[in-house]
């Protein structure tokens, strides 16, 4: 149930704070044989409910979320609660306080359900935890739910919370969401607070949420959004108005729809998806054209080498890797190899392809792409062939987002269709810095069209 | 002879420095000396000035 509905239905009276929580604890006790939750916070989730139901009693009424369920990823420090980052290494750290984000969505009523699982220190793409569980996807549990942020999506999927916070350093807001059939915003960088939150990259890192609809996006956007004087790279820009009312028409919204990379390689029911929802917007009005992208290939490899490299300095007293999964090792002992004039000069090449991507944004206002070339792939599938083009399961999942985080535009991925086997199939919708109220706008007209 | 976990994790990582090495070179021109990178809203900024550099 979105956050909205569930909002009518406490303002109504229909239902109480403590009545919404407890169904929600409920069906996580009966249904959770997805394994979302690595810490359940019941009888914390259960008072703070009983204090929103004596606020709404008082006519206190916090927002959107007062007495709504969220969750969060492990990666997100919540005060008195343990944070592990799915990771042993963290596997008894208790923050003594809240990320700026939570404290932002608490103090706008939302209650918290506890911690969710996640792919180990959010570097990887298919949330097999080997210390706390591989996530399942709840539309078909033999599938991965994609990573990092891979509880938050099936939680969501699952129907146990309408909004969850995850992080988003090379897809992995946008992964999970492609894979489970929910929303899921990478806003812009800087524009949410990462105060609190373990780093992965830190000129990569990026805070968001995920939805069961675009709507609860913005709603969430509008929560947490917003400058943070603990946060150096949180930007100053004006805040939009994330609430504002969806068109019903996307009249004079210019759309481009690449001619390069983005649909090569690419599953069949996937592009015809993808390709569906772009002809729906056309007939709603935008003026659909073709555009060639900056060389995505090399933006990708600069990517990898930024974030190999910031993510090993992150763990250089790890000697042995006993304690982390092998995939993840790996990862890091990758990134121990690239050198400091690698990592310069793929930095130094951010600014020209900012330059490339400026120029693209004088012809378009929105970039629609898949958000991965594929559907779930299957728990056991490390390689994946599309179309006779072979890749690891990874890569498949990164190859359509990790550039948009070396540029920081924010990028939404949404729900758009499905396959012959009943997954989901994501459609991403990027634009320049800053746009991300004007995406979530779009993204609000075009699944009333899907849903 | 079956390639050791060391010279997998090389040869992904050469890939990668040969993709940036080869799109250094052919951007020279327009690459910056330094690496500072912010980000400023479009509507105070013209564009190209996304970036700073110094």
């Amino acid at each position: 149930m979105r956050a909205r509905e569930i909002g009518k239905m406490l303002r109504s009276g229909r239902a109480s704070c403590v009545e919404i929580v407890q169904e929600a604890l409920r069906q996580i006790e009966k249904r959770d044989r997805f394994r979302t939750f690595i810490t359940l916070t019941a009888a914390e989730a259960l008072e703070e409910a009983v204090e929103r139901d004596k606020e709404l009693a008082a006519g206190i009424d916090r927002g959107p979320f007062h007495g709504v369920p969220v969750a969060y990823k492990d990666l997100f420090y919540t005060k008195r609660v343990r944070t592990t980052g799915g990771s042993l290494l963290f596997k008894d750290f208790i923050p003594e306080q809240d990320a700026t984000v939570v404290g932002r969505l608490r103090a706008g009523g939302a209650i918290s359900l506890g911690k969710l699982n996640q792919h180990e220190l959010a570097y990887g793409t298919t949330s097999k935890n080997p210390h706390f569980g591989f996530v399942l996807n709840p539309r078909d549990s033999e599938h991965i739910p994609g990573g990092s942020s891979g509880g938050s999506g099936a939680a969501i999927a699952a129907g146990f919370v309408p909004m969850a916070l995850g992080t988003d350093t090379g897809g992995s807001i946008r992964i999970p969401a492609s894979y489970c059939g929910v929303a899921g915003l990478k806003p812009t960088y800087g524009r949410v607070s990462r105060h609190g939150v373990l780093p992965l990259a830190f000129s990569l890192d990026t805070v968001g949420p995920l939805g069961e609809t675009v709507e609860d996006c913005a709603l969430a956007m509008a929560a947490i959004a917003g400058p943070d004087p603990h946060d150096p790279t949180s930007s100053p820009a004006p805040l939009p108005d994330f609430y504002a009312r969806p068109s019903t028409r996307f009249d004079g919204l210019r759309v481009g729809v690449p001619s390069n990379f983005y649909f090569d390689h690419i599953g069949t029911d996937v592009s015809a998806s993808v390709y569906n929802a772009i002809e729906e917007m056309r007939r709603l009005g935008a003026v659909v054209s073709d555009v060639r992208v900056p060389d995505v290939l090399e933006l990708n490899a600069a990517h990898q080498i930024i974030q190999g490299a910031e993510a090993s300095s992150l763990y250089m007293a790890e000697h042995d890797g006993s304690r982390i999964g092998l995939d993840v090792w790996r990862l890091m002992q990758q990134g121990r190899l690239i050198s400091g004039p690698d990592y310069v000069n793929a930095q130094r090449l951010r600014t020209v392809y900012r330059r490339q991507f400026d120029a693209l944004w004088q012809s378009i206002d929105v970039l629609a792409t898949p958000t991965t070339p594929i559907t779930a792939p299957r728990l056991e599938q490390d390689e994946v062939e599309t179309n006779g083009y072979r890749e690891s399961s990874r890569m498949a999942a990164t190859r359509l987002v990790r550039a948009i985080n070396l540029i920081g535009e924010p990028a939404l991925s949404m729900p758009c269709g499905s396959s012959r086997n009943g997954l989901p199939v994501g459609l991403q919708l990027v634009g320049k810095p800053f746009s991300d109220a004007m995406l979530l706008g779009v993204g609000q007209t075009l699944e009333r069209r899907f849903l | 002879m079956p390639e050791s976990e060391d010279e997998r994790n090389r040869a992904i990582v050469d890939a990668l420095r040969s993709s940036v090495a080869d799109a250094v070179d052919r951007l020279a021109p327009e690459i910056e000396p330094a690496l500072r990178y912010t980000l400023a809203p479009p509507s105070e900024a013209a564009p190209g000035h996304t970036e700073d550099t110094q």
